[in-house]
């Protein structure tokens, strides 16, 4: 597609960040922040999901290798949960990840994780305000395979 | 022409807050007919204005607003909007009730909620639902997520210059639409009218409407909410700067005799903690929360550890009433006196007034309800519940309450008016029609694509001619069209006649919000025999063009980018089938107390068999040690009566001296194994009530208790009082301890009743010795709500109020010959006059705390319910759900969910009971269509899914060590797939595979 052309890093580059929202708080979040009319910028591609506890770690990767320079993954609060304790199991699974992306070389802000309640909708705007201008400050995700200097390259 | 329409309904609720909301859903539950008529636009109420709710500090709105799309949703709820009830006739079983409709003038079909009108209407008025803080149009919705989600039109403010009639590009308006009159015939009438904060303009030395920073709590709500006029910004309103220090002041308008609010407004404490909880979150800077009260009442569950938790974060508490609010430069200057003495002056930026509550009136309809409280409260008394009611008054009309106890009232409610006799007979309601569905199995996808304009909703926007085409070049896409209005009723006759001249057997939408606009069109495609789970929706308004409206050619990208995804994803979607689970019509009651009887006889009264399991050879728990309900109606009588109506009952079968010793099962199927008399005996219930009771603390070594017998509980005062009153006559000097193991590092919580209960006490003992002086020593007097008048008899009496502070308990020092006749000294320290002074008292009774029975955890287990940190049964929602468990067809009732009163019990029984007939009354149930799956080849039997299954709806099967998915437990959200380290579950149409689809085609 026409995306991976800039990503190169031209000047006309945007990041593009996947979310995954929970059907009960986040998704209704974005939705408010749709009906009260708040403008963000046009970088995310919305993945509704029950909840974010049903997400896991490969779903985060492979969105990275399928293409997106970021991730978000948005949960209703603590206590709120639709599912009880849904969104803290998906904390706890995050956590670990992100020690696994810092090992693998992975930038922090890269994949980002959030609770957003029904009623937030401008702190969903803000939200992917930041997660998008923290995308756009580390550049493209160039995939998992690197160059290392004065060895040979791999070719992906 | 005057409109008439005829309706015939069950049950007419009056009042759209969460109270009416939550009786008319549980009267829909039981296959019941309602109307449910609101005065303003928008059903929601005080919640929806609210920003948070105490002590879990949820998002109020987040939590209301399913709640009022289930309503919406509803087919048994009839909601009418701006309608008032206008007269009464007739009698329970058979009322006419004439209402008026006033016109909307806004067709909420049509509507869009663009809010087109709005922006061209010319004409402003206060806006009600921000407490006047800023204005609105005269044609308005007053929230985002109003039900019906339509604008209206006030008639008293409306000029008809016609101009939102040419704005509005759905044409929804009509400026000559009439109003209607209702001609109403119900079987019974519920009465929600909620509260209002009372006028405080006679008030005038806290200066409200004299400084603009003086501001009421309901305005403080709105200040905080994100929603609100500030968007969520706490700012001093006058200099619209941040406050640094912020002063809230109780009982305004509440506990004040000479301003004729004796009654004390049962909420406002807590509330005021929650506030002030919330400007320390909001602000930047550190702010100074000043809560100046005369006793802090957190009597509700969980709110004293709230209270705790506000101390911990430095909200300050300060004992004292406000003289005065005056002006000193900038700021508003309090005068009060502290505890200490003197009078102190302080500056503060805001001012928020706890305004006391004051119930709704509504002239036409109180000749139906017999008042039986004071100060304009409809109170409900226990022994209404001996016979079916035909009026209802419940929420903050019946007393003043919180959110919980509402919810509370309105299942107990809907249960008291739902068992009057003609209801009875159509008691098994038939499951929803299921349209016949055409096999799909092993034929290749062929997908339809809607693209939606919603006027110029999207098309202003977004380039839907070039998201169409772009459509049609996807894989599997047989058909893309564009619809104006996809929700219309044409467009839904369009999508039907295409999936017949193109064979479709998959659906895209591409429009609006799945959450709000799927049923709708899965309805649509169910009726040509596609499975509703054929669908998918693309959100390209609410997620695209109305936040990317500066930039159309990212927004065109986007919606095509949403549009592939959702057609990568749909084209693997497998029909999804719920499964339907049998319904067993009886009810099996857990304890045989008050609140197992009152379950028991609710239940059976609505026509459903009832077991009612007694561990003891004996009914009325602890009831029998009690005299009077709170306000002085003997207990005995009424438990007589309440048990020989379940005894009498032909539906009940009473098993005294039996335990329960497994449980097992799920809604509609569950599964107990009794150990009686006759030994081991099984049977199979649809719903289950927990009505286990709470035990009164022994407080052994705490004040000299167990060392000597003149050292007894309030529990066994009341039987004295009861059997030997005689024994009383000659005390002279009595001394009450309050909070004896209650609000404690060990137990922080409030038993809620033993301030009441001592008091209760205390004026018997007052008639049965006027010459006996009584010492209460205390540490905040809670009788809450209408209970406060108790307290004022007291103290008129003569009862002395002594306060104490945790670090210095009173002390008493046990003789060592316990000669009856020599007193036991009681040393008390009065942190007013900085004194101890020594009583010689002949009696010290101990307020022991409320204490959870050891053996809640046992049952806990078996009924895989979860037990609260104090050891009580946990509700699945602390606000809306209090009689619910996270284990669905579990309910609660009575202390074994926590401290309350007996009227509490006998009301909380009812709406568990109503919550439990909900479930028998339907044929069959139905489960979540997408439930987990497990692939047995791959499932290693390791546990894991188990361990994070919030519903206990996975097992392993030992046998074959695989786990197991228990299809009518199973909420689907997915946890154990993601869980799952050998990829072995699956969650049918949000599967991994799918995910990856989607990923990829957003790739290209």
């Amino acid at each position: 597609m026409a995306e991976q052309a800039h990503k190169t890093g031209t000047s006309s580059w945007e990041p593009r960040i996947v979310a995954f929202l929970c059907r009960w708080c986040s998704y209704a979040g974005a939705d408010l922040a749709g009906v009260s009319r708040i403008s963000y910028p046009p970088t995310t591609r919305v993945i509704l999901v029950p909840c974010s506890s049903r997400i896991s770690p490969y779903h985060i990767l492979k969105a990275l290798i399928e293409g997106a320079d970021g991730v978000l993954v948005s949960g209703c609060h603590p206590g709120d949960c639709h599912y009880l304790t849904g969104n803290l199991l998906a904390r706890r699974r995050f956590i670990l990840l992100k020690r696994l992306l810092a090992y693998l070389g992975i930038e922090e802000a890269r994949v980002k994780f959030s609770w957003i309640s029904a009623s937030e909708g401008e702190e969903f705007a803000q939200l992917i305000r930041e997660v998008t201008e923290e995308v756009r400050a580390i550049g493209p995700f160039h995939g998992f395979l690197r160059e290392v200097p004065g060895e040979e390259t791999h070719d992906g | 022409m005057v409109r008439l329409k005829r309706l015939t309904v069950n049950f007419l609720v009056v009042g759209g807050g969460i109270s009416g909301m939550q009786a008319a859903l549980d009267m829909a539950e039981m296959g019941l007919k309602v109307v449910l008529a609101e005065a303003t636009p928008s059903i929601g109420g005080h919640m929806a204005q609210l920003d948070k709710t105490f002590p879990t500090n949820d998002c109020s709105m987040c939590i209301l607003s399913p709640k009022m799309v289930a309503c919406g949703r509803d087919p048994m709820i009839d909601i009418r909007t701006l309608t008032e009830v206008l007269e009464v006739k007739g009698k329970p079983g058979r009322y006419e009730i004439l209402l008026r409709e006033a016109p909307r003038k806004v067709d909420p079909r049509k509507c869009l909620g663009c809010g087109a009108c709005a922006k061209a209407c010319p004409t402003e008025r206060p806006g009600t639902f921000d407490e006047e803080l800023v204005t609105a149009k005269a044609i308005d919705r007053p929230f985002p997520q109003a039900y019906p989600n339509a604008y209206a039109i006030d008639e008293t403010v409306c000029i008809r210059c016609g101009k939102c009639v040419e704005a509005c590009p759905a044409g929804a308006i009509d400026l000559d639409a009439e109003e209607t009159f209702l001609y109403l015939k119900a079987e019974g009438i519920v009465w929600a009218g909620g509260y209002r904060l009372g006028n405080i303009d006679a008030l005038t030395q806290y200066g409200y409407r004299q400084f603009e920073d003086v501001i009421t709590s309901l305005e403080m709500e709105r200040f905080l909410s994100s929603s609100g006029p500030t968007g969520g910004k706490l700012l001093v309103p006058s200099t619209g700067k941040e406050p640094e220090r912020i002063a809230f002041l109780q009982c305004v308008g509440s506990r004040d005799v000479r301003f004729g609010r004796p009654y004390c407004s049962s909420v406002c404490c807590t509330y005021a903690i929650k506030e002030a909880l919330l400007a320390k979150e909001h602000c930047s800077g550190t702010v100074a929360t000043r809560i100046f009260y005369m006793d802090i009442r957190t009597q509700g569950k969980g709110f004293e550890r709230y209270y705790m938790r506000a101390e911990r974060e430095g909200v300050e508490f300060i004992r004292s009433r406000v003289f005065r609010v005056t002006k000193g430069g900038a700021q508003l200057v309090l005068t009060y006196s502290p505890e200490t003495g003197g009078v102190r002056e302080e500056a503060f930026d805001l001012v928020v007034l706890s305004v006391g509550m004051v119930p709704q009136t509504h002239s036409s309809l109180e000749t139906a309800f017999p008042r039986r409280g004071p100060y304009g409260y409809f109170r409900q008394i226990p022994d209404q519940i001996l016979e079916a009611q035909g009026c209802v008054a419940i929420g903050a009309t019946a007393c003043p309450r919180d959110i919980p106890e509402s919810v509370v009232s309105a299942g107990g409610a809907a249960l008291q008016v739902a068992s009057l006799a003609r209801t009875r007979e159509s008691r098994v309601v038939p499951p929803p029609v299921r349209w016949d569905e055409r096999n799909t199995a092993g034929t290749p996808p062929r997908i339809g694509v809607f693209v939606c304009h919603c006027g110029t909703n999207i098309a202003s926007v977004v380039a839907v001619k070039e998201v169409r085409e772009f459509a049609k070049t996807l894989p599997n896409v047989v058909y893309a069209g564009e619809l104006l209005y996809a929700c219309s009723e044409d467009s839904q006759a369009t999508i039907q006649k295409m999936i017949d001249k193109h064979d479709l057997n998959r659906v895209i939408v591409a429009s609006c919000s799945p959450r709000t606009h799927a049923p709708l069109f899965q309805e649509t495609i169910h009726q040509k025999g596609l499975n509703p789970a054929l669908f998918e929706m693309a959100n390209i308004r609410d997620q695209c063009s109305w936040v990317h409206s500066d930039a159309p050619r990212e927004a065109t990208e986007k919606a095509k980018e949403l549009v592939a995804m959702a057609v990568a994803k749909v084209r693997t979607h497998r029909p999804l089938i719920p499964q339907t689970l049998e319904v067993n019509h009886k009810a099996l009651v857990i304890g045989g107390g008050l609140a197992g009887l009152s379950a028991a006889l609710g239940i059976a009264r609505k026509g459903f068999g009832v077991t009612l399991v007694e561990q003891a050879d004996r009914l009325g728990g602890m009831a029998i040690h009690h005299r009077q309900f709170w306000d002085g109606r003997p207990v005995a009588p009424f438990l007589e009566a309440l048990e020989a109506a379940v005894r009498g009952n032909d539906l009940v079968t009473v098993r005294t001296a039996t335990r329960i010793t497994d449980l097992s099962g799920y809604k509609g199927n569950f599964e107990a194994t009794f150990h009686g008399e006759n030994g081991e005996t099984k049977g199979t219930f649809g719903a289950v009530i927990i009505a286990t009771g709470a035990n009164e603390w022994q407080p052994k070594g705490m004040y000299g208790f167990g060392q000597d017998e003149r050292i007894l509980t309030q529990t066994a005062l009341s039987d004295l009082i009861e059997q030997s009153p005689e024994r009383l006559k000659r005390l002279r000097r009595i001394v009450m301890i309050q909070c004896v193991g209650s609000r404690t590092e060990e137990r922080p919580y409030c038993s809620r009743v033993c301030c009441t209960h001592a008091i209760q006490n205390a004026l018997a003992l007052n008639q049965i010795a006027p010459e006996a002086q009584i010492v209460i020593a205390y540490r905040d007097i809670r009788t809450y709500g209408l209970r406060e008048d108790l307290y004022r008899t007291a103290r008129e009496k003569g009862i002395l109020f002594v306060r104490y502070d945790p670090e210095r308990p009173p002390e008493v020092a046990v003789p060592e010959d316990r000669e009856i006749t020599r007193p036991i000294p009681v040393r008390l320290y009065d942190p007013i006059l900085e004194t101890t002074f020594e009583v010689p008292a002949q009696m010290v009774v101990l307020a022991a705390a409320t204490v959870p029975l050891e053996t809640n955890r046992e049952l806990a287990q078996m009924a895989k319910v979860t037990l609260d940190p104090d050891g009580f049964f946990l509700e699945a929602h602390a606000k809306l759900r209090p009689v619910d468990c996270a284990m669905e067809g579990v309910f609660l009732a009575g202390t074994a969910q926590g401290p309350k009163d007996m009227g509490e019990t006998i009301e909380q029984a009812f709406a568990a009971a109503a919550r439990a007939c909900g479930i028998l009354s339907k044929q069959a149930l139905e489960g979540e269509a997408s439930v987990a799956e497990v692939d047995t080849s791959r499932c290693a039997g390791c546990g894991l899914c188990e361990l994070v299954c919030p519903f206990h709806a996975i097992t392993i099967d030992d046998s074959k060590q695989v786990s197991v998915v228990n299809a009518a437990l199973c909420k689907g959200c997915g946890a154990c797939v993601a869980s799952c380290r050998n990829g072995a579950l699956h969650l049918p149409n949000t599967d991994d595979a799918q995910m990856v689809d989607m990923l990829k085609a957003l790739n290209g």
